[in-house]
């Protein structure tokens, strides 16, 4: 269908800022869309749910046509057709309504997505807006007392009106059109036995001073005050207002005013503003006019570009003086828990926690010259002073240091809130009947952890909801109710933040799995293995019980995958289950991803840096218990072998035998460790992560760097392609 | 090419040098250098240059010069620059002058192997009786098949 201008032709960088403006907002606004609709699924009689949607819609369709995205304004347009009638009761909420808008929020999605890689809006969604007006045709009771306020195919016509509009109420217009806003034609009419007519048409105006902008009326003030002298009979007069309120609102304002008998209201013919103001709102949207500059075929075009900068100014204006973007205008009965907040560029937060990781580290090189001044000058006052003052400073950065990592904290509900959709649609898909719940949606994490966390927790959840819950009548013959349960729930714990999936399905079936992992050979024939163990084998790679592939869960692709992922951010992940009752997969990840804790280890001279995380304990190895089997060293740990990798070898260092002990660092998860040998052990201390800068590339081994107190570069080792060297063998 | 161009001369060995020096970010004493265990032979290892970690590439091995030559005094430099955004040092045993490029003839890369591969080389400059070599500094970084690894 439609071809919209493409955003990389417009050249003004103004626009481009309005552009990022609208995207954001505009995101913001299907994301809070679609969380409404499954909302509105569930509690299909909430009159301000519906409300809710029907403003965003509104706004949407508003920023989407300044901008020019006409392909988005058809499908918002629809939309917000279809839930106009759901809020004047003419239709009720059906699965179909709520199929077709999430459906919505989807091809705008897609459509916004275009929008950002620059790439010109094609999407065809003709078939979605007919079958948005087929449902909307499909109106339970036809009322035509009230004209509606939405751009019906057939309202009752308006009274054509002249406004006599001066300079300034053109301006207000222009701008109003230009935020989307609704302009409404409303007619008044007053008891014709009223007396000083002209001071109710005062007092409406004043009300409607609340909800929005009066642009004009007529006959004006001083003509009725006019006719009133001369007892012209006038029972009516007209207004024009832009609000962003809906219809009862204004109507309940202006019945306030005693007199008033009757009021109509209608959508101002939009024809109209463009004859009053000289542009066409949607048909002729701002971005296009301003790239377009001197579209040949279009003659109107030269008069035009003039008007649009006039348009780019009034919108830039409005953009200083609102703190919150254009198409957020549902202010007034907006939501209440909104947050102030402002938009900052992540690089500039990054460079900023950078510098205070820089001072971090100064502090700790000052700190030893303290130390050293005091070991000099013992009882020195100055020295003293200089030690009390760098406890404070300390103090003042630890309190800095949370500050700004603060900076980075989402909370994990922008991520939670995608899966009672997922959990629906698959419910719909399948008919299973299961209900998500979620908890601690406000728990804050590290950006880049929550960006990452996505895809692993809809494996999770997937797994739950395909393999987990039973269908319907499994439940009630195992004498469970009909609705599975699946609680989705994040919250703190000392340093870390899990993540707690749980379904009260059947659990998993741990004799397939111990069948699984013998014939893939991941476990041998005689291991004993507790009920843990065996569940937490279904994160090896090469792992995967589903005997039938579905699209739920995916092919192919096993819980190694979410394993892997979870691990690359410093997480771990457990499972545990019971026959019959259900599964609970616990996450554990660290709450920032800058600064860890690491194991400092000595190699001949040098200096690396161990995660904590993947440490699970230091040992002390007598070189005689050393045994070399196949070419790799093993040791004795409780029993079990354990594979050794020595430093020394692995980064080309000289090796000496002759040490009498040598100290292994156990690393590694589960029943999957190593030990790295290593000269000593230099304590535990917080790193700020550094990378190694991209000419290094990813060498083996190693994964980053950070800086120490004395200003040297030390390497952090990569456990994990360490552990693959050695347990590849 | 700009007219007011300037060209930083560095020394390696009995050899001359010349680099950009809208290029040149800083120059500093050698501090302490992290070695990196796999990384390729010519990068001596990784610095702190005010918390960020940058690598040190050693020129000598870089363009295949005997290493035997290598000075360890107080006149050794590392020349930082920056290359798409990107900073790496170089190790050098000295830093020169500052020339005017237009102060010298600048020919092209002879045909015939100066003992450096020519990929290096921007050109060879004459600046009274001296000889310079003008270096390309965007492929001191770059892999040896000329992929830029940026």
């Amino acid at each position: 269908m439609s071809l919209d201008k493409d955003p990389g032709n417009m050249g003004m960088p103004d626009v481009e800022e309005f552009l990022e403006f609208y995207l954001l907002d505009s995101q913001e606004q299907i994301e809070r869309l679609g969380a409404s609709i499954l909302d509105l699924e569930r509690d299909s009689e909430n009159i301000g749910l519906i409300n809710e949607l029907f403003r965003s819609a509104h706004s949407l369709k508003g920023a989407s046509g300044t901008m020019g995205f006409t392909a988005i304004v058809e499908v918002t347009h629809a939309a917000e057709d279809l839930l106009d009638k759901v809020r004047q009761g003419k239709l009720t909420v059906t699965h179909e309504i709520i199929d077709v808008l999430l459906e919505v929020t989807d091809v705008v999605k897609d459509m916004l997505a275009q929008v950002e890689a620059q790439k010109p809006v094609r999407h065809d969604a003709e078939d979605l807006v007919k079958r948005i007006c087929r449902l909307a045709k499909g109106v339970i009771t036809e009322t035509t007392d009230i004209q509606t306020m939405s751009e019906d195919p057939d309202p009752e016509p308006a009274p054509r009106v002249e406004f006599a509009l001066d300079e300034n109420a053109i301006m207000d217009l222009r701008e109003v059109t230009l935020f989307g806003q609704a302009i409404y034609q409303l007619t008044v009419i007053l008891d014709e036995q009223a007396l000083m007519k002209t001071v109710r048409a005062v007092m409406v105006i004043q009300r409607l001073q609340d909800l929005g902008k009066v642009l004009a009326i007529s006959p004006s003030i001083e003509n009725m005050e006019l006719m009133e002298e001369e007892e012209i009979s006038n029972d009516r007069f007209y207004l024009l207002l832009a609000t962003d309120e809906r219809e009862e609102e204004i109507l309940s304002e202006i019945y306030m005013v005693s007199d008033v008998i009757d009021i109509h209201v209608s959508i101002f013919d939009s024809s109209e503003i463009s004859q009053l103001i000289g542009i066409e709102p949607l048909e002729q949207p701002l971005a296009e006019k301003l790239s377009t500059e001197m579209d040949s075929s279009k003659e109107t075009a030269r008069g035009v570009s003039h008007e649009a900068s006039t348009e780019t100014e009034a919108y830039s204006k409005f953009l200083r003086d609102n703190v919150q973007p254009p198409s957020g205008g549902d202010g007034g009965g907006g939501k209440s828990d909104q947050v102030h907040t402002i938009r900052v560029d992540t690089d500039r937060m990054d460079s900023l926690i950078n510098m205070v990781g820089e001072m971090v580290i100064t502090r700790a090189r000052l700190v030893k010259i303290g130390d050293d001044l005091r070991g000099k000058f013992p009882m020195d006052a100055l020295v003293n002073n200089l030690n009390e003052t760098n406890i404070y400073l300390g103090r003042l950065m630890n309190d800095l240091q949370e500050s700004a990592m603060r900076l980075r904290m989402v909370p994990v509900g922008t991520v939670f809130s995608r899966y009672p959709r997922l959990v629906r649609d698959f419910c719909r898909k399948t008919g299973k009947k299961i209900d998500l719940e979620l908890h601690g949606e406000e728990t804050e994490m590290d950006k880049t952890v929550i960006e990452q966390i996505g895809d692993p927790l809809t494996h999770l959840i997937r797994n739950c909801v395909d393999h987990g819950i039973e269908d319907p009548g499994t439940r009630l013959a195992a004498g469970k109710s009909e609705i599975g349960k699946i609680i989705l729930k994040a919250y703190h714990e000392g340093n870390h933040i899990a993540i707690v999936i749980s379904d009260d399905g059947d659990g998993l079936d741990l004799q397939k799995i111990m069948q699984k992992a013998l014939t893939a050979g991941l476990i041998g024939e005689n291991e004993d293995l507790s009920e843990r163990e065996i569940a937490n084998l279904i994160f090896l790679p090469g792992f995967s019980t589903a005997d039938q592939i579905t699209d739920i869960s995916g092919r192919g692709v096993g819980m190694d995958v979410v394993k892997r992922a979870l691990s690359g951010l410093g997480g771990t992940v457990d499972i545990r289950t019971k026959a019959g009752e259900g599964t609970v997969f616990t996450i554990k990840l660290p709450l920032t991803l800058a600064i860890i804790q690491a194991l400092l280890v000595g190699v001949c001279g040098e200096i690396y840096a161990v995660p904590l995380s993947s440490v699970q304990e230091t040992l002390r190895v007598q070189n005689e218990d050393v045994r070399t089997v196949g070419g790799i060293k093993m040791a004795k740990l409780r029993g079990n072998t354990l594979p050794l990798l020595s430093l020394k070898s692995q980064f080309g260092l000289p090796e000496d035998d002759e040490k009498e002990t040598v100290f292994v660092v156990v690393v590694g998860v589960m029943d999957r460790l190593i030990g790295l040998m290593v000269d000593e052990l230099k304590g535990q201390q917080e790193i700020v992560l550094k990378t190694l800068g991209d000419d290094l590339g990813s060498l083996p081994g190693i994964s980053g760097a950070t800086i120490l107190g004395d200003g040297k570069v030390t390497l952090i080792l990569d456990v994990g392609t360490l552990m693959q060297d050695v347990l590849t063998y | 090419m700009a007219v007011d161009q300037q060209l930083v001369t560095f020394r390696l060995g009995t050899e001359e040098f010349g680099i950009e020096i809208i290029k040149v970010q800083e120059i500093i004493r050698i501090p302490p250098i992290t070695r990196v265990p796999q990384a390729p032979s010519y990068i001596d290892g990784v610095i702190n240059l005010r918390g960020n970690v940058i690598s040190v590439v050693n020129l000598r091995r870089r363009f295949g010069l005997p290493d035997d030559t290598q000075e360890e005094n107080d006149v050794n430099r590392i020349v930082v620059l920056k290359e798409n955004k990107h900073e790496f040092g170089i190790r050098v045993d000295a830093v020169q002058e500052v020339l005017q490029l237009q102060d010298m003839d600048l020919e092209a890369p002879p045909s015939v192997s100066v003992g450096i591969d020519a990929s290096f080389i921007r050109g060879i400059g004459k600046v009274d009786d001296r000889l310079l070599i003008f270096l390309r500094q965007e492929n001191i970084l770059s892999t040896e098949e000329g992929v830029e690894t940026v």
